[in-house]
C-alpha cells in the first residue's frame, strides 16, 4: 500500500506539467509507458490459454475388442481459438485402424454459450482417406446438453454430418454418469468407404466415472453401436451383426 | 470529455421509481450471461455463506465511521458500473467488456464528490477495489458512512460507494478476487485536473 500513496503523491506533484492523458507519462518516457500498458491491457483478458481433453480413452469389448479414442483441444483467446478434435478406433485382434480422424478447426465464440467452427476433418482411415470441409456449431444447449453439430462435404464433393449430445448427472461432486450419443447420417452415397446416402450410424453410450481428481477419472460403461445402409450390408454380409452391445473401460482426463 | 459518450448515467438514485426495471446499456457478447433484472441493496444482509450461521454476523450497516467523513458533500453525478460475468468461459468484467477490450479509463475531476453504483449481474460475491481513494459506503444519508478501499458486492445487489475524487492520477479499479481481474474485471480510474489538462 505505501508505494501507492508514493506514487499519488509523485504524481499529485508532477502533474500539470503537461497536458498528458496518462499520469505516468509525466515521470516515464511515455513510448516505455505505452509498451506497459499493452503489456498491462494484453494481460487482463485477451491472455492465450489451452485445453487439451481426452474424453475417452478406452477398451471395448466387442466380438473384435477395439481400443478406442476422442480427445479435443484447443489454443487462443475467450473469443478464437485453433479448435483440434481427433477420434479413433483401433481393431488389436488384426492391429489396425478401423478409423482414424483429426479436425483442425478455427472456433469462434459467438454467443455465450456457443462455439461456430469452421475448418477441415481428414480421414487417414477408412481406406482409402478422405478430406472434409467441415462447419459446426459447438456449445451448451439449455438444460446442460453438450452439443456438437456439423456438417462435411468430402474431396469427393459428398455431403455428410454428425451430431453429438452429452449430458452430465452428478451423483457426488465425483461421481458423474455420462449418457452420449453420436449420430452420423449421409446425404449421398459414397461406396468406396461404405457410406450410403441416409442414416449411417448411430453410437449410444453410458458412462460412469470417478473424479480421483479434476483432471483425471477412470470409468466404466456400455456402449450400443447400430450401423446402417452401406455398412450395415457389409456386415450382415460378413454374418455379423451391424448392432452391437458392447462393455467398455477407459480414461477421461484433461489439462 | 463527453462523458454521455462513456456509457454512464447520471441519474440520481433517489429519484428512480422501483418498479423500473434495471436498465442495462453496456456491451452483451459471449461474456455476459446473466443480467440483474431487479437488483436489490443487499448491505444490510449477511455474506453469502454465512446467512444461516447461529452466531452474530457482523454486516455493513452495522457499521459506522469513528470520524466524521472529511466530505459530506452530496455527490455531484452518479456512475453506474455493471460486474459481468459468464462463468462457463471464465470471462469476467465490467459493463461487458474486458479490461483488454477498453482504451479510455473512467473519469473523474479532481476534487469532485461523486456516487459509484455497482450492479453486480453475477452469480458470486466480488470484492471490488480501488487504489488511491476511498470508498464512503452509502449505509444511509448521513455523514458517518464507513470508509473502506474495498467493497464486496454481493449477487444480484446494487449499491452506491461515494467517492471525493482527491488523488490525481490513474488509478486501479478491480475485483479483488485476482483471477477475474486478469481475466479482465478491472479498469483505469483516471482522477484529472482539467482545469490544467482540458
Amino acid at each position: 500500500m505505501n508505494r501507492h500513496w508514493v506514487l499519488a503523491a509523485t504524481l499529485l506533484l508532477a502533474s500539470g506539467n503537461t497536458a498528458a492523458q496518462n499520469a505516468a507519462d509525466q515521470m516515464f518516457d511515455p513510448e516505455e509507458m505505452a509498451k506497459a500498458r499493452e503489456a498491462l491491457w494484453s494481460s487482463h483478458g485477451s491472455q492465450v490459454n489451452g485445453l487439451v481433453l481426452g474424453e475417452r480413452f478406452e477398451y471395448r469389448a466387442a466380438d473384435d475388442p477395439l481400443l478406442v479414442w476422442e480427445g479435443q483441444g484447443w489454443i487462443g483467446t475467450d473469443d478464437d481459438k485453433l479448435w483440434i478434435k481427433t477420434e479413433g478406433e483401433y481393431e488389436t485382434d488384426d492391429s489396425r485402424f478401423e478409423e482414424f480422424e483429426v479436425q483442425a478447426l478455427y472456433s469462434r465464440a459467438i454467443s455465450p454459450f456457443w462455439d461456430l467452427q469452421i475448418g477441415i476433418r481428414h480421414d487417414f482411415d477408412p481406406n482409402p482417406s478422405r478430406t472434409y470441409l467441415t462447419l459446426g456449431a459447438q456449445g451448451l444447449a439449455r438444460y446442460w446438453f453438450e452439443l456438437d453439430a456439423q456438417v462435411f462435404v468430402s474431396d469427393r464433393g459428398k455431403l455428410s454430418t454428425r451430431l453429438e449430445a452429452e449430458y452430465e448427472l452428478r451423483f457426488t461432486q465425483r461421481l458423474i454418469l455420462q449418457p452420449r450419443v453420436e449420430i452420423n447420417a449421409a446425404l449421398s452415397d459414397d461406396n468406396d468407404i461404405g457410406v450410403s446416402s441416409g442414416l449411417s450410424s448411430v453410437d449410444a453410450g453410458l458412462r460412469l466415472r470417478y473424479e480421483f481428481k479434476r483432471t483425471l477419472a477412470p470409468y466404466v460403461g456400455i456402449e450400443w453401436n447400430r450401423r446402417y445402409g452401406a455398412a450395415a450390408e457389409a456386415i450382415e454380409a460378413d454374418n455379423g451383426d451391424p448392432s452391437e452391445l458392447s462393455f467398455v473401460a477407459g480414461l477421461r482426463f484433461w489439462y | 470529455m463527453d462523458h454521455a459518450a462513456m456509457g454512464h448515467g447520471s441519474d440520481r438514485a433517489s429519484e428512480r421509481s422501483k418498479d423500473v426495471p434495471q436498465a442495462h446499456n453496456h456491451a452483451k457478447g459471449p461474456g455476459v450471461v446473466g443480467l440483474a433484472e431487479n437488483p436489490v441493496n443487499r448491505l444490510g444482509e449477511r455474506p453469502v455463506g454465512l446467512e444461516d450461521a447461529p452466531h452474530r454476523v457482523l454486516v455493513y450497516t452495522d457499521l459506522v465511521a469513528l470520524d466524521k467523513n472529511p466530505d459530506t458533500r452530496q455527490p455531484g453525478r452518479e456512475l453506474e458500473l455493471h460486474l459481468t460475468s459468464n462463468m462457463e468461459r471464465y470471462m469476467w468484467s465490467f459493463d461487458g467488456l474486458k479490461f483488454s477490450e477498453v482504451r479510455e479509463p473512467i473519469v473523474f475531476h479532481e476534487g469532485e464528490r461523486l456516487r459509484l453504483t455497482l450492479v453486480n449481474d453475477t452469480m458470486m460475491p466480488h470484492p471490488i477495489h480501488m487504489h488511491g481513494m476511498f470508498f464512503d459506503v452509502v449505509t444511509g444519508d448521513h455523514p458517518y458512512k464507513p470508509r473502506k478501499h474495498t467493497i464486496v458486492v454481493k449477487p444480484g445487489e446494487k449499491m452506491s460507494v461515494d467517492i471525493t475524487a482527491d488523488a490525481v492520477g490513474d488509478w486501479a479499479f478491480h475485483c479483488h478476487l485476482l483471477y477475474h481481474m486478469h481475466a479482465g474485471m478491472m479498469r483505469i480510474v483516471s482522477v484529472r485536473d482539467h482545469a490544467k489538462h482540458s
